[in-house]
């Protein structure tokens, strides 16, 4: 029977009930997509965060170099999925035409995803004799692309041809880059490294992968680089709660939108609840109808909205950051959650107060 | 009639009036406050990371070639060159001088440090400098002057402003009094603690400072020694130089007028464009107008600080972008669906004036003047409000110490507000006057 009537009423009233799924959908979508957007963000600008640069700086503790077959510890799987970038250096003064330069031996291939800043004018370098060099240090060599020049250390002697002029508008713009190999064939350093750069996932994950490090490399000792330690904690920090905040407001704002909606749609039925009572119907079952109507609406909605929203969330993150976000799981819930639970307390709420008042006033159209 | 009309219907409404002009002034007050959020947040934002560190380095023209090499610098002396620390406060003199958050110059050189050789650094820790006074101009390719009212008084900067990520056991040396910082790998390996006294020596010159504090910051400063300019310009015997200077700006994120420009140099733009970007914070210009008042400078973009900055900053905008139109939009349907049950509820109201003879397009402008009131009202309530709540949310995201909130109440943010206030009540109650108006007269007034 309560079936048979709550049939026959949504069927009947085909418009109205679309109109306050939509508006129901339409709430619940908005927060579901903040929501999903407030969790799903953060781990993408951290992400975003890296092109700060390494976090991480690994240096001998004891002896004057790290072990370069050591660097299979930073592939081990508990770090893989911590580290996202890592760069290997060797350090020494070299001679490069008569003057004493900082020569750098590194993995090009590396650095260039660790410091994604670096400008290069020319290309960089893949052959093992070619070398990128820091503007300064060209200009005051007298070096320019694609020049061939010597590097002297103590007794051996390499020569190399000039790949790329480097610009960062730090130190490496006075140092010379060369592949790390043909450095350690210069020096007799065969397998040493003299330091290692390490861009690992910023905030509450970092203090955890510098005490792995620490564990899992006992010979380098971990420093954090506070410069870019701390900016992406703030960062972090202020996006977190500024996202919180607007979820919130988004959540109170949609919930008013909704509740007005529902409310008008129960108002209209007065006269429908007033009849059903005056033809005989119980308080408790009249109401009972009603609200399976509003819990159906809800759901509806609610549903409807989930999948709006998460449509939503994933447009915004496509266009923002260019890929997809991970859906926060919790956001579903609150999103379902919403939308039935304001659109059934709207209609129990105006239902109340219709209820109180007496069949006939209300049939009679006061 | 239609006043008088108006002013009756509003005031025997007078609670409902109420109400529905708090539940506009509510959802106008979260358009507010996110309009509000959304026009300041990305320069809170950028604010908050010029406390991470300096975005341009002042050098000589004639940059030297370093050999850096684990904390250690060396320098060959027939290449030295300096700037003169009396040029800096002309910074402060720049178009963009507001822009200049902080700098501090810097001169260092190998000494002994209780026979370790380590490098000391002289510079600023917390200096009050003057702002040279005048009148100043900034004269254009086409002809065109712009003056620019001088800033008086004092400016406060120096080191402890620029590094706000230095951690500082102890305390910051004074400018006043000879003091050291020393880092902590230096403190460690010569065994002294604040308070401490060590011997420096250059050459033949030598002193004896007591530690003031220990830095830790991860970084190659953790093996120097520093100490404020004047003692190592004595110490050095360079008096009044400094070898470079890092300054800290507020930028925009470079556009493609600033890409062209460091593309092609700004003297080869057409003269709209070089204005356009002269009187615009790019990096590029504020480095530009910095080499204009330090004579033989050359100013550099700290790249790793400003790139990411930059990607990141325009990321944040985005993302601030959807997330303000989405709660826009919220809010605007809140406001609408407050309108429709707010008509709904009148709807014998516009029965019984249609059943007196009242022409449909007199109901509907009644109406419609009574939600572009309503619409105002709330929407005016709703700004103040929008203020009061921005204030406290920025509060919370954004209270970092040294920071003032400069939440400007954008002169923008009022007509956008009133706008969408008054244009979705008006939308809200047009369709369901429409509505009403179309039932025969006694059906509304029956009730059905």
């Amino acid at each position: 029977m309560t079936r048979r009537i709550l049939l026959g009423s949504l069927r009947r009233r085909k418009g109205q009930v679309a109109v306050a799924i939509c508006a129901v959908a339409l709430g619940a979508s908005l927060v579901v997509a903040a929501l999903n957007l407030r969790y799903g963000i953060e781990g993408r600008l951290a992400q975003e965060l890296r092109s700060y640069g390494a976090n991480l700086v690994l240096v001998p503790r004891a002896e004057p170099f790290l072990k370069e077959r050591d660097l299979v510890i930073l592939e081990d799987k508990r770090l893989k999925d911590r580290i996202i970038g890592y760069a290997p250096f060797i350090h020494r003064v070299a001679k490069v035409e008569g003057k004493d330069v900082v020569l750098v031996g590194t993995r090009f291939s590396q650095i260039r995803k660790t410091n994604p800043w670096w400008q290069v004018e020319g290309r960089w370098p893949e052959k093992e004799d070619e070398a990128l060099i820091g503007s300064n240090a060209a200009s005051k060599l007298g070096l320019r692309l694609n020049d061939r020049f010597s590097v002297v250390h103590k007794t051996s002697q390499l020569s190399f041809s000039l790949a790329g002029i480097l610009r960062t508008g730090g130190a490496e713009e006075h140092q010379a880059f060369v592949p790390m190999e043909t450095l350690q064939r210069l020096t007799h350093l065969h397998g040493f490294l003299t330091s290692v750069l390490v861009s690992s996932r910023a905030g509450k994950d970092l203090d955890e992968t510098v005490a792995i490090l620490q564990k899992a490399w006992p010979q380098a000792e971990t420093r954090t680089l506070l410069q870019v330690a701390r900016a992406e904690e703030a960062l972090l920090a202020r996006l977190e709660i500024f996202l919180t905040l607007v979820s919130l407001l988004i959540l109170i704002a949609a919930g008013l939108s909704v509740y007005a909606t529902m409310s008008t749609a129960a108002l209209e039925r007065r006269v429908e609840m007033a009849l059903m009572r005056a033809l005989g119907g119980e308080e408790r079952r009249v109401a009972w109808i009603f609200a399976a109507e509003a819990l159906g609406i809800g759901l509806i909605g609610g549903i409807l909205g989930c999948a709006i929203g998460l449509l939503l969330s994933e447009i915004i993150g496509l266009s923002v950051f260019g890929s997809f976000i991970f859906p926060s799981l919790l956001s579903l819930p609150i999103g379902l959650a919403l939308g039935v639970g304001i659109s059934l307390f709207c209609s129990l709420w105006v239902m109340r107060r219709i209820l109180a008042l007496q069949p006939a006033v209300v049939l009679r159209g006061e | 009639m239609l006043g008088r009309l108006l002013a009756k219907s509003l005031w025997r409404g007078k609670a409902r009036t109420a109400l529905v002009v708090l539940s506009v002034a509510t959802a106008s007050t979260l358009v507010s406050a996110f309009l509000n959020i959304a026009f300041t947040v990305t320069e809170e934002m950028a604010k908050e990371l010029r406390s991470f560190g300096a975005n341009i380095l002042v050098v000589p023209k004639s940059e030297p070639l370093e050999i850096a090499i684990g904390g250690l610098r060396f320098v060959a002396p027939e290449e030295s060159a300096y700037l003169e620390e009396a040029d800096l406060p002309w910074l402060k003199t720049t178009f963009w001088r507001h822009n200049i958050v902080g700098f501090a110059p810097f001169l260092s050189r190998m000494v002994e440090v209780e026979g370790e050789q380590a490098l000391m650094v002289g510079t600023w820790f917390d200096r009050e400098i003057p702002i040279p006074e005048g009148r100043r101009f900034f004269a254009f390719a086409n002809g065109s002057r712009r003056e620019v009212a001088p800033d008086k008084g004092t400016f406060r900067t120096g080191l402890k402003s620029l590094s706000r990520w230095w951690q500082v056991e102890g305390q910051w040396p004074r400018e006043d009094e000879d003091g050291i910082l020393i880092g902590s790998g230096l403190a460690r390996t010569l065994g002294v603690g604040i308070g401490g006294n060590i011997r420096v020596a250059l050459e033949e010159r030598s002193a004896v400072l007591p530690v003031r504090g220990i830095a830790r910051t991860g970084g190659e400063e953790e093996e120097q020694i520093f100490v404020h300019l004047k003692l190592a310009q004595e110490l050095f015997s360079l008096p009044g130089k400094a070898e470079k200077v890092q300054v800290s700006a507020l930028v925009k994120p470079d556009n493609a007028l600033a890409a062209r420009a460091n593309r092609i140099g700004p003297a080869n733009l057409p003269p709209e464009e070089y204005e356009t970007w002269y009187c615009t914070p790019y990096l590029g210009s504020v480095s530009y107008q910095i080499e204009e008042v330090i004579p033989n400078a050359k100013a550099k973009a700290i790249r790793q600080v400003s790139e990411a900055e930059g990607a990141f900053l325009g990321k944040m905008r985005l993302t601030f972008i959807f997330v303000v139109a989405m709660a826009v939009l919220v809010a605007s349907l809140a406001v609408m669906a407050t309108m429709v049950t707010a008509i709904f509820e009148r709807r014998q109201e516009i029965g019984l004036m249609k059943a007196l003879g009242a022409d449909a397009k007199q109901v509907r402008l009644l109406f419609l003047v009574e939600a572009g009131l309503t619409g105002i009202g709330g929407g005016i309530l709703g700004y103040l409000g929008g203020l009061a709540l921005a204030q406290l949310l920025s509060v919370r995201t954004f209270s970092l110490a040294g920071f003032g909130l400069s939440l400007s109440s954008q002169a923008a943010i009022l007509p956008i507000t009133l706008l969408i206030a008054v244009g979705v009540a008006l939308l809200g109650s047009f369709f369901p006057a429409k509505e009403a108006m179309r039932l025969e007269p006694v059906k509304t007034l029956k009730g059905n």
